[in-house]
């Protein structure tokens, strides 16, 4: 099973791997210019682990609910 | 008159660049989905030119497919189709420094379709190192479009101005190519003119148009890089830390609730010495006009109709600039997107979206923009769920009242050393309000609503320090607004409701012998108040209430606020004493005749308090809800469920305290 935002820890980056999902996800997910290879930190999460607060690039934050952070693949290696 | 509109992405600043060059007031703040329409609004230079220009401003997009009412609403506009604005010669994007990558895309998509009408604003550049500003040259080139760098928060609007001017092409002009949409957006698009050139993707060919997409992200990213230096950026780094805190599922909790509790705490506490003053000037003017007139209708016009309906009414005004000041320095902050991260579970539990955070929020001011506001949900299920719940939120409107009641029945007194009674029963009535909505949301998305919802994308914006200025200025336009109803709807009701409780009038054989007070108190209960309020006795006994508060009740449909006026009106005609004393004491005071007890206690106000939490007195909200909806059931079905909780909660406040 391929490792998504869903699994990242609270302070942890990774690199994006691929997008995936239904396309108005991956549109939506496009839009705010996440592009596989770009670096995500993630800066909180609320209760249960929903929504994950993001933080893509140097000044980009923005939150999403699990079943589309879970549509961001990431990396294996960091 | 030519025409620019003003297009970028949500929170880009295009609001504060309106108002900055049309000299308008549009509402700005620091989230995503403030703007849900368009306005139009001349440019301030126009008085000084030939050329006349109007300017737009629409709400934000991220991209040229709408996913919800509002971009449909920009959308339309950039194809031509909105009312009063199908034709325009500039096309304004307005970037945000900080995420100029992903706007850039989208303006490098408009070019292709607009050609050279396309030119950008690149904004909240308020620190120099943030753009090479001496390689702008080079960067147009580059990109192949005009290019203006600035603070709308700072710049004068001199300059954005003369580059506007300077860049309008006049004439018609077609698209280069093809508009391009996923067969989805047909749903926020509304209807489409057959001759427009636009292209529509079903499934299998969407995967190219997200591509396509791709690739302009791509290019934009190349583009931008060596340009901008946002390594190190103060405000990246702050908004990161502040999220370490504010967003953690305990501390952030406990920070909202103390954040939230604060601002009704010091609404409470500051506005006393502001209220006491408005309250001496009223009661000294309306002393003054009590004993220079003569005794007469005309005396009893201005001193028990005007002064003590409008009066009773205008001394809420600072606890409503109070409020408004303190939300907008919340909003401008950027701190609401976190508050709708930490709700977004609990909005999500009761079948709501995490976008209707903030028309809740909205709601606390009036619901009326709150619903408008609803906008921006892309479900329409979660839409209609929204703004059926909406005005349970506490309106400012619900103020006057609340702070009435609270303030002559709830003894003052301090608990667990820190919360002051009043200020936490405050505090208990917007979190019922709050409360109920979402319960009532949750039963709406199981019976009539039931379907499953969309998902959400929130907006983190960068902190900044709130404006002071900006925060003034909002607080004082909701005042405003505040005077100008006091002024206009509750000044007529309060003559109208004068009126109603003077005529018709008693005769002299149906006082002979009476004492002056009883005098005053028949004359009351004769007139077409009394008799109206008297037939609503039967209706009013279960909740505790009176025929007087019933008369208040009934008003309080045309506005709130006029549930004070009308208990001022009423209050000070049936009281012979003209002394300058406050309806606070007459309603104190008041003496039911047969069992010889106080009218109000604890038990009585608490019932009016929890009617005003859910009955929906309102008319303009029920004109927008049908105008959103366009539909009648809503608003009916509304009124009736608010109606009803109001009633039932009344009767059970009143038996559980008496």
């Amino acid at each position: 099973m391929a490792r998504s935002l869903v699994d990242l820890k609270r302070k942890m980056s990774a690199r994006v791997k691929q997008i995936v999902g239904g396309v108005d996800a991956r549109e939506k997910i496009l839009e705010l210019g996440i592009l596989p290879g770009d670096t995500v930190e993630i800066l909180g999460k609320s209760f249960f682990g929903c929504p994950v607060a993001v933080k893509h690039g140097e000044s980009n934050f923005f939150a999403l609910r699990k079943d589309h952070a879970q549509f961001i693949l990431i990396e294996d290696d960091i | 008159m030519e025409t620019i509109l003003l297009i970028g992405a949500p929170n880009s600043g295009k609001s504060t660049l309106f108002n900055l060059l049309s000299g308008k007031h549009r509402k700005v703040s620091n989230y995503s989905g403030v703007t849900v329409d368009n306005a139009i609004g001349e440019l301030l230079s126009n008085d000084n030119n030939s050329l006349k220009i109007s300017l737009v401003d629409l709400p934000g997009i991220n991209g040229l497919n709408p996913k919800s009412l509002d971009e449909g609403v920009t959308i339309r506009a950039l194809l031509g189709l909105e009312k009063r604005i199908s034709k325009y010669n500039q096309v304004a994007v307005v970037l945000d420094i900080h995420r100029l990558e992903a706007s850039l895309a989208l303006a490098l998509q408009l070019r292709d379709i607009l050609g050279n009408r396309v030119v950008l604003i690149i904004n909240k550049v308020d620190r120099a190192q943030l753009f090479e500003r001496n390689r702008v040259q080079e960067f147009e080139q580059l990109i192949g479009m005009r290019v203006f760098i600035c603070s709308a928060l700072k710049d004068s609007y001199l300059k954005i101005d003369e580059f506007l001017r300077s860049n309008i092409v006049s004439g018609d002009f077609e698209f280069n190519r093809a508009v391009r949409f996923t067969n989805k957006s047909r749903e926020y698009l509304g209807s489409l003119p057959p001759d427009l050139k636009l292209e529509f993707y079903d499934d299998d060919a969407e995967a190219k148009l997200l591509e396509d997409i791709e690739e302009y992200h791509k290019k934009a990213r190349v583009m931008i890089s060596g340009f901008i230096n946002l390594e190190r950026n103060r405000a990246s780094r702050l908004t990161k830390k502040m999220d370490g805190v504010l967003l953690h599922p305990l501390w952030g909790s406990l920070c909202f609730f103390a954040i939230f509790y604060l601002i009704f705490h010091s609404i409470y506490v500051w506005a006393v010495p502001f209220m006491d003053l408005i309250d001496g000037g009223v009661s000294a003017i309306s002393g003054i006009a009590a004993s220079s007139l003569p005794d007469g209708l005309l005396k009893s016009l201005l001193v028990d109709g005007i002064f003590a309906g409008v009066g009773g009414v205008i001394v809420f005004l600072p606890q409503i600039m109070i409020l408004f000041f303190l939300l907008s320095l919340l909003e401008l902050s950027g701190y609401i997107g976190r508050a709708a991260f930490l709700t977004d579970r609990v909005m999500g539990f009761f079948g709501l979206n995490g976008k209707a955070f903030l028309p809740y929020m909205s709601g606390l001011a009036c619901a009326v923009p709150a619903i408008m506001s609803a906008r921006t949900i892309p479900n329409r299920l979660e839409r209609i769920v929204t703004i059926m719940t909406i005005p349970m939120m506490t309106c400012s409107a619900r103020l006057p009242v609340y702070i009435l009641l609270i303030g002559a029945f709830v003894p003052k007194k301090l608990i667990w050393g820190f919360f002051d009674s009043q200020a936490l029963s405050f505090f208990f009535l917007y979190f019922l309000g709050a409360f109920f909505a979402l319960v009532m949301a949750k039963f709406f998305r199981m019976s009539f609503f039931k379907g499953k919802g969309s998902s959400f994308f929130l907006d983190l914006p960068l902190y900044q320090m709130p404006s002071l200025k900006l925060a003034f200025k909002n607080s004082w336009r909701q005042g405003k607004i505040f005077l100008r109803k006091a002024g206009t709807i509750i000044l007529g009701f309060s003559i109208l409701l004068w009126v109603l409780s003077t005529f018709p009038r008693v005769t002299d054989e149906m006082v002979k012998g009476k004492s002056s007070d009883e005098v005053a108190s028949i004359s009351l209960e004769h007139s077409m108040v009394g008799k109206l309020g008297k037939a609503m006795e039967p209706a009013l006994r279960p909740i505790g209430m009176n025929w007087k508060m019933g008369i208040g009740l009934l008003v309080a449909f045309g506005a709130r606020e006029l549930f004070v006026s009308a208990l001022g009106t009423i209050y000070s005609l049936g009281n012979v004493d003209e002394q300058s004393e406050g309806l606070r004491q007459r309603m104190i005071k008041d003496v039911d005749p047969v069992t010889g007890r106080p009218v109000f206690n604890l038990a009585v106000a608490w019932s009016i308090l929890i009617f005003f939490v859910f009955a929906l007195q309102c008319t303009s909200t029920l004109a927008i809800v049908h105008k959103e909806t366009g539909n009648w059931l809503y608003p009916t079905g509304m009124f009736l469920y608010m109606g009803t909780l109001g009633y039932l909660g009344a009767f059970l406040a009143f038996h559980f305290l008496s």
